[in-house]
Parts: structure tokens; sequence; C-alpha cells
């Protein structure tokens, strides 16, 4: 899982940080601003139908099972659904 | 029936020799019936790290090219007869031998051995090609820096594209006191960057390097907390749950101790 919203400090937390968007980088030959633009994208297309919790959703790419392509995973807690929509 | 571990990493340098002599003797010493083979043709090690390197006379590829016969190019332990080494061949290259010939081959130890251990060259090519095509599963090593631990991710990549799913993270070269005031990748961090559940981690001990100085692995140091990582690691491999070592934990009570001698 590569966390698209890690919190900066310490040389470890850098490190993470590179890493994610390096080996994001290799998976899918998208820029992490790409993803980040993506995932932001999907939580306001979501907030239309309902009320997420924007801070626990975990947006990520992993590798599929063939190894062949990645795949995009969104896990997005719900506050509210909107019924009168 | 036998499995075949093939020990990867992608990264050179980082402990695949080591670990796979460990894993190897550390099983063989818990009774089961071990072949390590070293699949890094041209650049021979694993031969040095178990100590049997004055004792080779025909190698891996003598074996598949039909030279000689497999029990006369693999070389039995002195203190384990239940350990035995196959060596790589030091004056050809990974083009020597192809993944068909290694997956037969290791399809026949399989009848004999109970774990086949394959220590695989650095890189993606062929020699990679080569070590993975003959095993059942996969551990791959690496040390908590960020050029490592990014060609980890290719290589976990690369072996489910050769059909080896869900392969075992060993974390070697840990500084605890780094990890604590944030300088170093953690565990955590990298089974979470990777997606891989982890089966050990090594502390970076001196008594790692003196062990191989001597060719006697560490697993079998009783003093070394780099041993009884390995230990851990053989116990989970045949199935045990087994709880990690508290690095942090352990390392203050060595200086507790020898503290203690100080001043007593």
């Amino acid at each position: 899982m590569l966390k698209l919203f890690p919190k900066k400090s310490d040389s470890r937390d850098i490190a993470v940080e590179r890493l994610n968007r390096a080996i994001l980088k290799d998976r899918t030959s998208c820029s992490y601003e790409m993803i980040e633009g993506l995932g932001n994208d999907i939580l306001s297309a979501i907030s239309n139908y309902m009320e997420v919790d924007r801070d626990r959703a975990d947006i990520h790419i992993s590798r599929s099972e063939e190894g062949e392509k990645p795949v995009l995973y969104a896990e997005i807690p719900i506050i509210t659904l909107y019924n009168n929509v | 029936m036998g499995k075949v571990i093939v020990v990867t990493s992608g990264k050179g340098g980082v402990g695949k020799t080591t670990t796979s002599a460990n894993i190897g003797t550390g099983l063989a010493e818990s009774g089961k019936k071990v072949l390590l083979i070293d699949a890094d043709i041209g650049l021979r090690n694993l031969d040095v790290i178990v100590g049997m390197e004055d004792r080779i006379i025909y190698d891996l590829i003598d074996v598949t090219d039909g030279s000689c016969r497999l029990s006369e190019a693999v070389i039995t332990d002195r203190k384990y007869e239940n350990l035995s080494l196959l060596p790589a061949a030091q004056t050809k290259d990974k083009t020597a031998v192809t993944p068909e010939q290694m997956a037969k081959l290791c399809g026949e130890l399989k009848e004999t051995y109970d774990y086949v251990i394959i220590d695989c060259p650095a890189g993606i090519e062929q020699g990679f090609q080569n070590a993975v095509a003959g095993a059942d599963m996969a551990v791959v090593v690496t040390v908590p820096e960020v050029s490592a631990v990014r060609d980890a991710d290719r290589i976990i990549g690369l072996l489910a594209k050769s059909g080896i799913k869900e392969p075992k993270l060993i974390l070697n070269r840990v500084r605890p006191e780094m990890t604590k005031s944030g300088d170093m990748l953690s565990i955590g961090d990298i089974k979470e960057i990777l997606g891989i559940e982890a089966i050990g981690v090594i502390p970076d001990e001196a008594a790692v390097i003196i062990s191989s100085n001597k060719g006697i692995p560490v697993v079998l140091d009783p003093d070394s907390t780099a041993g009884a990582a390995y230990k851990n690691i053989v116990r989970r491999i045949t199935g045990e749950e087994v709880p990690f070592i508290d690095l942090d934990k352990k390392k203050k009570a060595g200086l507790f101790a020898r503290l203690k001698r100080i001043f007593a």
C-alpha cells in the first residue's frame, strides 16, 4: 500500500515518501502529482453522493496478481449517504 | 516432496548469500535434509560463507551439462551430514545454464532433499531467471535503505511474473537505535511499501562478519542476536509461529550486561 498523503518530519519519513514516489513511478509510469490529482478528483466526485472521511481515505496502487498491470484501490469510509440525489 | 526456496533481492550486497547459508545451516541443524545451491555462476561465494571452499571439484554447470553426476559435485558439510552444497562454476557465466535445465534439476532434487535453498545472484537478467525457474517459494532480502527497497519492489513484481506469489521479506542490517531516532526505515514501513509479509529481521552485528571470516554461519553462534534471528526464521519456514525479537530491548540488555561487568 502506497499512502498518498504521508506526513513529513525526519529523514525516515522523507525516505518513505521518496520511496512511495519512486516505486509508484516504477510500477505505473505515472507521476505522483497525477495520482494525487486523481485521488482528489475521486474524492470530489464521491462527495456529490455521500459525505466521506477524507482523512481516513486510503487510495493506493498495488501490483496485480500476475505482476502485469497495477491495480488502483480506493477504501473510503462513508459518514453519510445522501438519499435524495 | 521437498521445497525449493530461492533467496533473492535485486540489489547486490544486502545479504542473500549470508541468508542462504544461515537458513540452510539452521534447517540442517534442526534435522532437515538440505541442499544449498550457489546460482551465482562466475561469482561463486556461498562456498566460502559455509567454509567448504577448499573441497570443490565439480560444480552446478558440470552437473547440468552432463560432465559429472550430481553426487560427484555435491559437497557434504563436515559437522552436519544432512547439509550439502552444490557450488557455482567460477569460470563460466550466467548463460552456461538455462532456466529449463534449472527447473528440471530442481524437480529431481525435490525427491531427495527436504529443502533446496537457491542463492540467487543480484540483478534481473538470466542469473535471476535461472535461479527462480525451479523455485516453489521466494525469500526477498533487503536492507533499510531507499535503493535496496526500490529494487526489492521490482524483484517482487518479477517473481509474480515467474509464478512465485507471496514472497517473504527478510530485513537485514537493522540498527534499532537508528530506527528509534527516526533515521532508518522500519520493518513496518517496508512491509507497507512492498506489501508482503516479513519472515525475519536481522540486526547489524559484528558477529555476522566474524562468522564469515571463519566460514561458520552465525546461526550456530549461541551468543549472537543475528544468529537467534536466523534460528527464528528457520522455525517460521517450517511452519512455527515465532514472535519477533525486540532488537531494541536486546541491545539495551547487552549494554547493561557489559556495564554490570565493568562495575562488578
